[in-house]
């Protein structure tokens, strides 16, 4: 009997041990992981030199690891087992809530971020501002709360050190903005807990109206009026940016609002030098379709240009992280010409030269308050993006 | 390849599992065949360009032995000797240690000699040792030589020991290697204590790990005393179930295959003094220095100073094998004291004392010796350790966060550093019922490590580097 369990048992492990690789070379392939937000590694190339240099074997582990057959459902029950079970208070980075799905942040060094790392912050936007105002033009730094300092009081007290250390930042940060002559429109004083998602870390187009309209302000410019939009809640199941590292095992829930002006003002509409449809939302084919933030504008894109022809309004340029793309949806309604950069994508010159070359009558950057010291991507300004 | 991977549980090991059984027991000879071929693969896919050093390694070494076997005069046999002594300590010493030696020449003399910055292979300090222990032991009439070459690449190259341990002894293999006699239950136990070593390995070692990293590679100024003592904690749970691990699924793979690998850890953190910790620590490792330096330097034989400058010795020679960087010596060291200390006087008070003193008094020089062990620089290691001895302030609300996020793994970690399986096992009864319950044991594990190899990025295995 004894031999008999153990001779079971052998079948049982070698059954999962053939089937699991059998399985996943006949299953069919995704390219994208919807949970994860990015592509899944491709076969690696089997030459010499990737076998010599150990990559192929690398490369193959990745692809094994990417497309294994159920990858989804172990992922999921996975991150199930440390929420029911395990009970962490941070799965997947994430800080499990029943009122706001948090990010979690490791330690940093200090408790805020260094003179160091803001001075050379401060140096690259002075210098984009300067290049502004020398033809005429002006520059404005919109600091947005992220989820971290809006919901800070969330934050249990064993992690406050997470939105201590950005709101210490920001005060930093504005006061060396100021001192460079730099001007810093803190959207703290305009946005509240309402215009975020729950399950995602972007505020929402009630959010972006916000921006839109301090940035109407700033430029002196009518802002269209709230009330002149028509709002519309889509039924669509909506995966945000925060629930989808969790497999969305959360009973927070958001949906996605559309928004469409009353008066229609005409425009034209390049993506990357490429004429697209006249519009700013994306919207999804049916109601089955899963909606995400990056309906908005279509997500994220190198450089946008939008041209409404009324030669009498001022052009505008904004640049920044993913932020922007709610508020995009309305820029364009005040501007002649508005042209939306993303410096993570952009590279075809740097966005000094950018700027001097489109001479915009007002540049606008918009970026998360856990940015503010980031060089890379859109923190990049003077120098080209690799 | 490490065992921890899915191109490793899903691919290779089926495949040579399949390959194996499907030779016929009687072929002994072609099943070892198989598994050599299998094992140069498994280092192949490691270190592609370093698998001719292993290969000449073993080359080397079974010519060694072979000529020591066949010459009785005894200046040839010393000079055959030597020859092994500098091939192998030489392959380690131009692989493992020549950047640490020109780096240190840089500093005492001031110049500029530029580094090589060679890239040790995997597993390098395991195989030479191992082929060294075969010709020593061959040399010192222990064991007979083996003139076939492909069983002794078999017991260098084979893959369940082959990179991070345990150092196996020829005499331990050497009837196995043509007789061993593989059976249902062999399998059975092997793929259980495998199963039990991954997950070791995935559910806690690399758990409480992340928990180390993070906390070791803090500014020294965000690092509260509470915080070190954490960082510290996790760090000593992480090594012991990594390389206790790793060792179980080695020990089990060879069962798998009919091989019996003594054990390399009997449950450490359970030792009254340091000397008894090294008896239950890489028992492979300790075991091998003291049969390969300590006693041939006269080991207790001799008076009290050469005892203990041959103590020094051998461990000022334990820290620089684990690596080539001074806070490694400096860890040999610390043990050395320790133990000097322990033979000269304190063994036997704390032999004693009531059994908790001497428990606290280990558990606490051992992972004072892991703050040591796990720190970048010398500079590193007082500083850490000023932070767990004077009170500093820092970040401490994260030292609740890091209790609260891994309480589980922290408290398994508790639980099975102690001898609880071992306790549960011999309570159950040797019967079918038994079997049962561990095999489905087994395979709860197998799927959650299953699920943590597909989950994490953060897989490193401590002891490969050395």
């Amino acid at each position: 009997m004894k031999k008999t369990v153990n001779i079971v048992f052998i079948c049982v492990v070698m059954a999962v041990l053939f089937a699991i690789p059998c399985a996943t070379y006949l299953s069919e392939k995704e390219t994208f992981s919807v949970f994860e937000n990015r592509n899944l590694a491709l076969k690696p190339e089997l030459t010499r030199d990737s076998v010599m240099s150990g990559d192929y074997f690398d490369g193959a582990e990745t692809y094994f690891k990417d497309h294994i057959v159920l990858r989804d459902t172990m992922l999921k029950n996975y991150t199930k087992l440390q929420i029911d079970v395990l009970k962490k208070p941070v799965v997947s980075d994430i800080i499990v809530s029943d009122e706001e799905l948090l990010p979690y942040v490791a330690l940093k060094n200090g408790e805020h971020a260094s003179n160091d790392e803001i001075n050379a912050s401060v140096a690259q936007l002075s210098a984009l501002s300067d290049t502004v105002s020398s033809y005429g033009g002006e520059f404005f730094y919109i600091g947005v709360p992220g989820q971290i300092t809006m919901f800070s009081e969330l934050y249990p007290d064993y992690l406050s050190d997470i939105p201590s250390y950005n709101i210490e930042t920001e005060k930093l940060f504005a006061a060396a903005l100021e001192e460079n002559g730099v001007n810093f429109i803190a959207a703290r004083d305009i946005l509240n807990k309402e215009n975020y998602f729950l399950t995602d870390h972007h505020y929402d187009l009630t959010g972006g109206y916000k921006i839109y309209k301090a940035i109407c302000d700033a430029a002196g410019v009518e802002a269209v009026p709230e009330s002149e939009f028509n709002y519309t809640t889509l039924p669509n199941t909506f995966y945000g940016s925060r629930s989808r590292k969790i497999y969305n095992l959360t009973p927070l829930e958001d949906k996605l609002t559309v928004v469409d002006p009353y008066t229609d003002i005409p425009f034209t509409r390049r993506d990357n030098g490429v004429d697209v449809p006249s519009s700013v939302i994306n919207m999804p084919k049916g109601e089955d379709e899963i909606v995400s933030y990056t309906q908005y504008m279509g997500g994220d894109k190198a450089e946008t240009v939008i041209r409404t022809n009324r030669e009498e309004l001022p052009n505008i340029l904004i640049y920044g992280d993913s932020y922007t793309n709610a508020v995009e949806c309305f820029a364009y309604l005040s501007f002649n010409e508005a042209r939306y950069i993303d410096l993570r994508h952009y590279n075809a010159t740097s966005l000094c030269e950018y700027v001097k070359m489109y001479q915009p009558d007002y540049v606008f950057c918009i970026r998360d308050d856990g940015q503010y010291v980031n060089l890379e991507g859109n923190g990049r300004v003077s120098t080209l993006h690799p | 390849m490490v065992f921890s991977s899915l191109s490793f549980l899903f691919v290779f090991l089926p495949l040579c599992l399949l390959v194996y059984f499907a030779i016929p027991k009687k072929l002994r000879g072609l099943r070892n065949g198989a598994l050599l071929l299998f094992s140069l693969f498994f280092y192949f896919v490691g270190e592609p360009k370093y698998l001719i050093i292993m290969v000449g390694s073993i080359a080397v070494n079974y010519l060694l032995a072979l000529a020591i076997s066949r010459t009785k005069k005894k200046p040839f046999r010393i000079l055959l000797l030597i020859l092994t002594l500098g091939a192998n300590l030489g392959v380690l010493i131009i692989f493992k240690y020549t950047d640490f030696i020109l780096a240190n020449i840089n500093n005492i003399f001031g110049v500029t000699i530029p580094l090589t910055g060679i890239i040790m292979p995997i597993g390098i300090s395991f195989f030479t040792f191992q082929g060294l222990s075969y010709v020593l032991d061959v040399y010192m009439g222990k064991v007979k030589v083996q003139k076939n070459i492909l069983y002794v690449a078999t017991y260098v190259a084979l893959f369940p020991q082959l990179v991070a341990g345990p150092i196996v002894r020829y005499e331990t293999v050497e009837n196995e290697l043509g007789t061993r006699n593989e059976n249902y239950e062999d399998i059975a136990i092997g793929l259980r204590r495998f199963i039990c070593g991954l997950a070791k390995k995935m559910l806690l070692a690399n758990t409480l790990g992340q928990v180390a990293t993070e906390i070791f590679s803090l500014d020294p100024a965000q690092r509260s005393t509470a915080l070190a003592w954490i960082g510290a904690l996790a760090y000593s749970f992480q090594i012991f179930f990594d390389f206790s691990g790793y060792s179980d699924m080695a020990i089990g793979l060879g069962r798998v295959f009919g091989f019996r690998f003594l054990e390399n850890f009997n449950y450490p953190y359970i030792s009254r003094s340091i000397t008894e910790f090294w008896r239950r620590w890489h028992i492979s490792l300790g075991s091998w220095f003291r049969d390969y330096l300590y006693i041939p330097l006269g080991g207790n034989r001799c008076g009290a100073v050469r005892q203990i400058l041959n103590i020094l010795i051998v461990w000022a020679l334990t820290g620089l094998w684990h690596g080539a960087a001074w806070n490694f010596v400096l860890w040999g060291l610390y043990f050395a004291a320790l133990l000097i200390i322990e033979k000269l006087f304190l063994k036997k008070l704390l032999d004693k004392v009531p059994s908790v003193f001497s428990h606290i008094y280990a558990l606490f020089f051992i992972i004072i010796g892991w703050v040591i062990f796990n720190s970048a620089s010398l500079d590193g290691v007082a500083v850490y350790l000023k932070q767990m001895f004077i009170p500093s302030s820092g970040i401490g609300n994260r030292a609740v966060y890091y209790l609260w996020q891994y309480k589980v793994e922290f408290i398994f970690a508790v639980i099975f550093s102690l001898p609880t399986a071992k306790l549960i096992s011999s309570k159950m009864k040797d019967n079918a019922l038994s079997e049962l319950i561990k095999n489905i044991g087994a395979l709860l594990l197998l799927v959650l490590s299953v699920l943590s190899v597909v989950n994490t990025s953060f897989n490193p295995f401590i002891y490969f580097r050395f």
